[in-house]
């Protein structure tokens, strides 16, 4: 099972990424800022980072930069989402691997845009009928 | 070659003064020492070589000279007289191609080569001949020379007259300091040699004041030592050093030759020459050291400093893309972005969690309820895009990604993502692709995309029944025509334009809203028309076709007649528009 630490400050985006991500079958940590997501990939080898830009402490600029400067696993695959869509380009210079816009995918459509840009097979969610 | 020579002449045993051994010997060696050193640090640089011809050639030179005056064998003289001409002139030639070669750091052309090959040729092919040495005078022990010496002379002036042209024009042309100084340098030390060497030597030809010559002699030394002077200076540091130490050398033997040509009994002579030996290895020995400490203390700055540049470099660059990411924290439209997404975003994605049944099975009532939020908030978030969209174009912060491509081909994808909307709602949509291509344009293939999709998304919205027409052509001539809201800045297109036209038979607009429609939050009643609910869509695909240099407008006969929507794009678009590498 890939383990995914989803970073962002805003606990009710992270309640529902981590519904739907632990749905589609991840191993889903949380983070509420890029110092504790360190943390938590320090500790629990983390294959994928779904972060936020802005937050306290260390925001998702400062966090890629940290990733890949160094003493981390190169190969964790870094997805910035955010509403900043000004930034994709300083995000993929900084070492992301992608860019997704938050308020444009329902939780659904963003599980499965990772899943593409991470090149894995698309699956269809299992959504329980009415 | 029957010039009736004799040996043992009595004239020819003239009272030798020691200048002219100290004049030909020394000088000669010291020129040789000169030019082999050049030649050994940088054997295989043009200028080395030229320079190690020189030396050659002038210690040759040199030593003929010197046989002539001390020999008193006529036969000898007369050969060497005969060749000592030429190789004065091929001294002068080779210094005119150091200076090229030295000042425009490449080689000569063949046709410069060929040019003085054959002047040369012409001069050596009369050397045996009696144009050049007519007879032996018995009386001086010398050569008479012939005509021939007169071409020599002119030959001469002309290759001297060469290089001087050529360096002054090369001083007063050049603007560069550094070029600058190194022609100064060079004219100077040709000057010397020119003045000091040719001219004694013509002037002596002349006059027949061979006495002359030995003065010009020392010129050559100073000529070569400005020579080497030059290729040290402006070459490696390394260099400096060893030239430095050869500098000393040549100095100390010069002044010590003069033990050579000095009487035993000239005491008091001795003595001076003693003295100035010792003084002469002192101050040698002490400029050594001392220009070997400047070059390693220069080479380390030179590292040091290398290495903080490149470091300042990577310090700039990483500033740089630092500063443009802190811009984001601060800039106003990613805080307003930012913000105005933070309340919507969750409250979509909860939403679609509870219509899929995340939380637990819904009711049909539930789910309508829901669904209606869930429009609303995406409306919502579609405001926000937009108001965030145009102040970004407005504020120029958009990045088009600019690409050459057909028009067509990005209606043809336009044309499949709608037809099956159009479809459903039972509508005739056509689209004909043009049998021949239309010039390609510039364009952000993926905004263009938008605004077509957008234009036809309206037209398959307002039209209850009927039909849709998508269709492309290329025209002449623009008719575009001036529409409230354009500034007068605003050019018209000139030249043949690609239109794009979506017709639709469908609401149409009341002929009092059609200025309106494109107007940035237009308060007229054509809001209906952004579905999305802003009174801006419309106004951002505007900007949006602007910036790619074209034209938008919509016609229609009045409410219910049915619209028109049309896009333009000349194709010669305007020079901000180009596709970036």
């Amino acid at each position: 099972m890939l383990k995914i630490v989803i970073v962002e400050d805003d606990p009710m985006i992270s309640e529902i990424f981590q519904r739907k991500f632990s749905e589609s079958g991840f191993e889903v940590f949380l983070a509420g800022d890029g110092k504790q997501a360190l943390e938590v990939i320090k500790t629990h080898g983390i294959n994928i980072v779904l972060s936020d830009l802005i937050m306290p402490e260390m925001g998702g600029f400062e966090l890629t930069k940290t990733l890949r400067s160094g003493g981390y696993d190169p190969n964790i695959k870094i997805i910035i989402i955010s509403n900043l869509i000004d930034s994709l380009e300083n995000a993929i210079e900084l070492g992301a691997n992608g860019f997704l816009a938050k308020s444009a995918y329902t939780p659904t459509e963003m599980v499965g845009k990772v899943k593409e840009l991470l090149g894995m097979p698309a699956q269809e969610p299992q959504v329980s009928q009415e | 070659m029957d010039y009736n020579l004799v040996t043992n002449l009595k004239t020819c045993y003239v009272d030798i003064s020691p200048l002219l051994y100290y004049s030909h010997i020394p000088t000669a060696i010291v020129a040789l020492i000169i030019g082999f050193f050049v030649f050994w640090k940088d054997s295989r640089s043009l200028i080395s070589n030229i320079l190690l011809f020189i030396a050659v050639g002038f210690a040759l030179w040199s030593a003929s000279d010197l046989v002539i005056w001390i020999n008193p064998d006529s036969s000898k003289i007369m050969f060497l007289w005969s060749w000592i001409n030429l190789l004065e002139m091929l001294i002068s030639v080779a210094t005119l191609y150091f200076s090229y070669v030295f000042l425009e750091e490449k080689d000569v052309s063949f046709k410069f080569k060929l040019f003085f090959g054959i002047l040369l040729a012409t001069f050596i092919m009369f050397i045996p001949t009696r144009l050049n040495l007519v007879a032996f005078n018995y009386d001086n022990c010398e050569s008479v020379q012939g005509l021939l010496i007169n071409y020599y002379h002119i030959l001469e002036a002309f290759f001297s007259v060469w290089l001087l042209v050529y360096l002054i024009r090369k001083m007063w042309t050049v603007k560069k300091i550094d070029e600058r100084k190194k022609a100064v340098y060079l004219s100077l030390g040709v000057t010397s040699f020119l003045f000091s060497f040719s001219g004694t030597n013509i002037i002596s030809s002349i006059t027949t004041r061979w006495e002359l010559l030995q003065y010009g002699l020392f010129g050559m030394v100073v000529f070569m030592g400005f020579l080497a002077y030059l290729i040290v200076k402006f070459k490696a540091f390394h260099i400096k050093m060893l030239g430095a130490q050869a500098l000393v050398v040549a100095i100390v033997s010069l002044v010590g030759a003069q033990y050579f040509f000095t009487p035993f009994t000239d005491v008091t002579n001795i003595i001076l020459i003693s003295v100035t030996v010792f003084a002469a290895a002192v101050l040698g020995i002490w400029l050594v050291k001392s220009v070997k400490m400047e070059v390693e203390r220069k080479e380390q700055l030179q590292r040091m400093s290398d290495s903080l540049a490149f470091a300042n470099d990577k310090l700039r660059v990483n500033n740089t893309k630092l500063e443009k990411i802190d811009a984001t924290k601060t800039d106003f439209i990613n805080i307003a972005s930012h913000q105005l997404h933070k309340v919507p975003t969750p409250i979509k994605g909860y939403l679609s969690l509870l219509l899929e049944g995340s939380y637990g099975k819904i009711s049909a009532e539930q789910r309508r309820v829901l669904e209606n939020i869930n429009f609303a908030n995406n409306r919502q978030i579609s405001l926000v895009d937009d108001l965030l969209n145009v102040s970004r174009m407005e504020s120029g912060k958009i990045k088009l990604d600019f690409e050459k491509e057909h028009l067509e081909t990005i209606c043809q994808e336009a044309y499949e993502a709608l037809a099956p909307a159009a479809k459903e709602k039972g509508l005739k949509f056509s689209w004909v692709h043009p049998k021949k291509a239309l010039p390609k344009l510039i364009m952000d293939k993926g905004k263009i995309f938008e605004a077509i999709f957008n234009f036809v998304d309206n037209a398959i919205k307002y039209t209850p029944k009927g039909k849709v027409d998508l269709q492309v052509e290329l025209d002449a001539a623009s008719h575009y025509e001036k529409q409230i809201g354009d500034d007068d800045q605003k050019e018209a297109l000139t030249g043949p334009v690609v239109r794009l036209t979506i017709v639709d038979t469908g609401a149409g607009i009341a002929k009092e809203n059609i200025p309106y429609l494109f107007v940035k939050f237009s308060r007229r009643d054509t809001a209906k028309l952004n579905i999305e609910g802003t009174g801006l869509g419309l106004y951002v695909v505007k900007l949006m076709i602007e910036a790619h240099g074209g034209r938008t407008w919509a016609e229609s006969e009045g409410e219910g007649k049915g619209s028109k929507f049309i896009i333009e794009i000349p194709v010669e678009q305007p020079e901000h528009v180009s596709v970036k590498k």
